[in-house]
């Protein structure tokens, strides 16, 4: 253990300051995963794992490392120091090497072999332990040249907790469709992002979209009209904006929908449009084989993303501009085809916790929520702020039970009541 | 150079600047929070010291970290493996935090670094843990070759290091190891006696005298086997420490008799037993240890540190058996003191400064490297506030007025000049009394500092006039050696057998009954007009006024809380506390004429008693 240690901040050592704080962070967000999805069952399971092994062996082998066992005989206890200037070489590091190591009375050579043994345990414990919460099979993606990415066709997922994760032939969170939209089917599409998605957390059934259809399906029934199949078909991935609906549409058309509903926090309006490398997902070709690797893989890339910062608070006017245009676009693009659109925007957990409309520090919000009302509304069309729903049913307290995070995810909670909110709005009479 | 030593995430952090071999600054965490024992990254500490030094937001050159964390991860880890199926407890409660904040040292300080508006150093090295110690003992001391022997509870394996300091060099020559520990088989009778570890060991010691050693033999045939040069080994039957959250075992108090006391309980006779038993072992083993250390480096002179070395009645002893000529103990001896050392090794050792001694006068300054606050900003708080004052422009004028008022019984907060570092107080920030007084012991433990009444008080003494009270042939800066009263001065008292310590305490065994203890001992402090001139100056003018050249001398707090830092914080005690006038700087306030305190917090839950 503490020669494995030892190496990796050797490594630091040679490689100095640059490299030494590179691995310093992201050790630190290793260990800030790491105490961030402790608890105490998990903390019993590796104790129990690792020391009582451990324990065993030591009992095995008859070893007395801490010098427990009674020793009458001995003139002294005292253990000489083979006064080695090597450690004030390494004054730099956080360890030294035991000079008084013959108590061991092991060789380098086996004393290599029982940590690197100690290593694959606890290397194939981590895996486990993170293949019961859910890594190792994440969404993956397929890159594009002008969509950017969207998330590959056909795949079935478990996820954390065991929640369902289903993305149909078109790589949209929703069951299968047919591309031609059947004579007695009314369609519904979602153009969101990670909101709408519902994250890795929320089972298929629970996120909104498939509330939704249900809920329509109902109100179809009621209204006499139970041989219309509704078909909710959720067209939102993770880390999408606007310019990638734009582009997706293009490629793939609007599927038949009678109704686009474009799902956005205003922070979309900054995205730029980001391909593969710059966000933190697998490309189909190149799955995480290991649940650690895709642990990794994300605590890399948010290292490097913190390094890099975020390209588009030195443009946000220009990025916006070019959003709120593609926003416009996608409108056209279905009423050109005799579908309608709405826009709704969705609720940060600032604006619900604070009962207003949340400022970004560096992004002109407020203004930016004015252009896209008054722009998107010049043509008719309808746009609909779920802020005020959200304050005013969540009293703004308890928020853990409608957001996953302190941003603008939705937990199933949330999903329910943005669902809830969608009921009341008056489209579904007019789409029925 | 800049060299910016700390220690932190364990208990007592403190901070130290070292700039060109010499010693600026150093304060503990805990004084600036208010939290005692603050185990926290050091920030307000860090802060004082920088700007105190004038180092500018890049100029920290080489910043020392205390110990080797790694190491001491290992051990821990090392040790769960001996201790499995038991230790769950301690692994959920210890590992977390190693995993997210104590392994990465760098990382945090950095952090901190940012917070408090400096920038990364260009150096950022560890020390072994007894290195720090014995750095903290042996560069400060007058001496220029000394053995060093510290011992304290555990660093990373080593408890006990024998060293040996040459110049601007030392080196570790012999270690005990882990989990054979003087430092935690005297916190395990701290926690069986009822008191608690890592701030109790100074009331079991002061408890020792009222006591008989009854027990010393039961604990070295079955706790500890002790050789004839020093070594010892403990036997784990009796211990908990290893796997467990508590010190001892259901084995130790079936060979004691009962359970452990609780605490705030009452004290009884087999505590003070158990007490006078232990001080009595320990002071055997560091008599061994240091007779090991003489015939090793065959050295005149010995540094001690670590937290045993603040065991003044042991310290006492060990001058007294003339194994070593001279005697220097690093007056912040705890960990807090490892961040003193820490730099100083890195100057010396490391980067080769230029360490000058003459036998004579330490590097320590007094003790005296904390914050201090000028008579201008004290009186602008005073007047702000609307607290009543007498200035006294002239120092002889205010001493002899402390004098007086200290003549007439009173109880004075005396807050002036830089605050010490270490857990003493030395004049800077203490509470002051007439020794001659025979009630002043227990009304200041029991109105003044709300404590257990048994404690004794220390004398502060001229060091010039010194040995007309005790016998004591050395100078004392820093209330680290305990020495009898003069046989002349003392009174016959039969030994009571009874187990009321107040009775005890109210017995007057001389004519300075405050600060004798029940064996006419006392702990004492030798000020020095060139040291602390202000403090020489109040024990002058007592002296004159009354022929009493000691006064009582405490730390400025009450039970559980850190040591006043600041007036504010002087203020506030004063206002709680009986103390009946507060000197701050050349103002003295009386209690009488201050305005109606609100206290806006229930003070006596704000502080954990210790």
């Amino acid at each position: 253990m503490a020669a494995s240690i030892a190496a990796i901040f050797f490594f630091l050592a040679l490689f100095k300051r640059d490299a030494h704080s590179k691995l310093v962070r992201i050790l630190e967000n290793a260990g800030t995963a790491f105490s961030g999805i402790i608890s105490d069952v998990m903390l019993f399971i590796v104790f129990s794992l690792i020391f009582i092994p451990a324990r065993g062996y030591i009992i095995f082998s008859g070893k007395d490392t801490l010098r427990l066992k009674k020793e009458p005989h001995l003139r002294s206890y005292w253990i000489s120091r083979k006064y080695d200037d090597a450690k004030h070489r390494f004054a730099n590091l956080p360890f030294y090497l035991e000079d008084s190591d013959e108590r061991a009375g092991s060789s380098m050579l086996r004393k290599g072999v029982i940590v690197l043994l100690f290593l694959c345990f606890l290397g194939g414990l981590g895996e486990l332990v993170l293949r019961y919460y859910g890594y190792g099979h994440p969404v993956l993606y397929v890159s594009h040249p002008t969509i950017g990415y969207f998330m590959a066709p056909n795949q079935e997922l478990t996820r954390q907790g065991g929640s369902r994760i289903s993305i149909n032939e078109f790589g949209m969170r929703s069951g299968k469709i047919a591309k031609e939209k059947p004579a007695s089917v009314k369609r519904v599409m979602i153009l969101g992002d990670s909101v709408s998605f519902g994250g890795s957390y929320v089972d298929q059934d629970d996120i909104y979209p498939s509330l939704l259809q249900r809920f329509l399906q109902r109100k179809a029934a009621a209204a006499g009209k139970g041989s219309l199949k509704i078909e909710v078909l959720n067209l939102s991935t993770n880390g999408w904006g606007p310019l990638h609906q734009l582009a997706y549409l293009k490629e793939f058309g609007t599927f038949g929908a009678d109704l686009a509903i474009m799902v956005l926090p205003i922070y979309n309006l900054y995205r730029p449009l980001y391909h593969l490398p710059s966000v933190p997902f697998f490309d189909k070709n190149k799955p995480p084989h290991y649940a650690a690797s895709e642990v990794l893989g994300h605590l890399l890339w948010r290292s490097r993303a913190t390094q890099l910062g975020s390209p588009y608070f030195d443009y946000p006017d220009l990025m916006a501009d070019q959003s709120m245009e593609a926003c416009l676009s996608i409108a056209k693009l279905f009423e050109s085809q005799g579908g309608k659109v709405i826009m709704i925007e969705t609720p940060y957990y600032d604006e619900v916790r604070d009962g207003k409309l949340f400022q970004h520090e560096k992004l002109p919000f407020e203004a930016r929520y004015d252009r896209m009302s008054a722009l998107f509304s010049s043509g008719g069309r309808e746009i609909y702020f779920s802020q005020n729903y959200f304050i005013a049913k969540s009293g703004r307290k308890e928020l853990s039970r409608y957001f996953h995070d302190s941003l603008m995810h939705f937990s199933k909670g949330g999903h329910q009541l943005f669902e809830e909110y969608l009921e009341t709005l008056p489209v579904w009479d007019r789409l029925l | 150079m800049n060299i910016l030593g700390i220690s932190a995430f364990f208990h007592d952090s403190a901070a130290c600047l070292v700039k060109d071999g010499v010693l600026v600054a150093a304060a503990q965490e805990e004084r600036f929070t208010r939290k005692k024992h603050d185990e926290g990254l050091p920030l307000n500490a860090m802060a004082y010291c920088l700007h105190a030094g004038k180092v500018d937001p890049g100029g920290i050159d080489v910043l020392v970290f205390y110990d080797k964390p790694v190491t001491k991860f290992t051990r821990i880890i090392r040790t769960f493996a001996h201790v499995a199926p038991k230790g769950f407890e301690t692994f959920r409660l210890a590992v977390p935090s190693w995993i997210s904040q104590k392994l990465w040292v760098p990382a945090e300080i950095s952090r901190g670094l940012g917070k408090i508006g400096f920038s990364d150093p260009d150096k950022f090295m560890y020390t072994e843990h007894h290195v720090s110690h014995a750095a903290s003992a042996f560069f400060p001391s007058p001496f220029q070759s000394a053995a060093v022997l510290t011992v304290d509870g555990v660093g990373e394996w080593a408890t006990t290091a024998i060293s040996a300091g040459h110049g601007n060099t030392i080196k570790i020559l012999e270690e005990i190891h882990f989990p054979h520990s003087l430092g935690l088989l005297y916190s395990a009778f701290t926690y069986f006696c009822g008191f608690k570890v890592n701030s109790g060991e100074y009331k079991l010691m002061g408890l020792a005298p009222y006591g008989e050693p009854k027990y010393a033999d039961a604990i070295r045939e079955n706790l500890v086997d002790i050789k004839e040069d020093g070594s010892f080994r403990l036997n784990m039957d009796y211990f908990n420490f290893l796997g467990g959250l508590t010190m001892t075992n259901n084995n130790f108090a079936r060979l004691f008799g009962g359970p452990p006391r609780k605490p705030e309980s009452l004290i009884t006779r087999r505590e003070m037993d158990l007490a006078s038993s232990i001080q009595l072992v320990a002071e055997e083993m560091m008599l061994r240890m240091a007779d090991r250390a003489k015939r090793i480096t065959g050295e005149r002179n010995l540094c001690l540190a670590g937290g045993v070395a603040l065991n003044c009645v042991a310290n006492g002893k060990l001058l007294r058996s003339n194994i070593f000529e001279k005697i220097w103990i690093q007056p912040a001896s705890g960990d807090a003191g490892g961040a003193l050392g820490a730099a100083m090794y890195a100057a010396f050792h490391i980067f080769g400064e230029k360490r000058v001694t003459d036998g004579g006068k330490d590097m320590m300054r007094g003790a005296y490297l904390g914050p201090e606050f000028p008579a201008d900003t004290i009186e602008e708080f005073l007047k702000q506030r609307g607290y009543p004052f007498r200035k006294f422009p002239g120092r002889e004028e205010w001493a002899r007025e402390i004098a007086a008022l200290l003549a007439d019984g009173k109880i004075i907060g005396l807050h002036q000049g830089r605050m010490e570092y270490g857990p003493r107080s030395l004049g800077n920030r203490s509470i002051i009394g007439d020794p001659r007084n025979p009630r002043m012991q227990s009304v200041m433990n029991l109105k003044i500092k709300y404590r257990e009444s048994f404690r004794p008080f220390a004398p502060s003494c001229l060091r010039e006039t010194a040995s007309e009270y005790f016998d004591l042939e050395t100078e004392s800066p820093y209330m680290l050696l305990v020495a009898p009263v003069k046989e002349d001065r003392r009174f016959k008292v039969e030994r009571r057998h009874t187990e009321n310590l107040i009775e005890w305490v109210n017995d007057r065994r001389s004519d300075l009954p405050a600060v004798t203890h029940v064996d006419y001992s006392a702990r004492i402090q030798t000020v020095d007009r060139e040291v602390n001139p202000n403090y020489h100056l109040i024990i002058s003018a007592f002296k004159a006024l009354t022929g009493c050249g000691v006064i009582v001398n405490t730390s400025f707090n009450v039970r559980g809380e850190p040591i006043v830092c600041t007036p504010e914080d002087a203020y506030r005690c004063f206002m709680r506390s009986d103390i009946d006038h507060l000197v701050l700087e050349n103002f003295i306030l009386d209690k009488n004429s201050q305005p109606k305190f609100e206290d806006t917090t229930d003070w006596r839950s704000e502080f954990v008693l210790d």
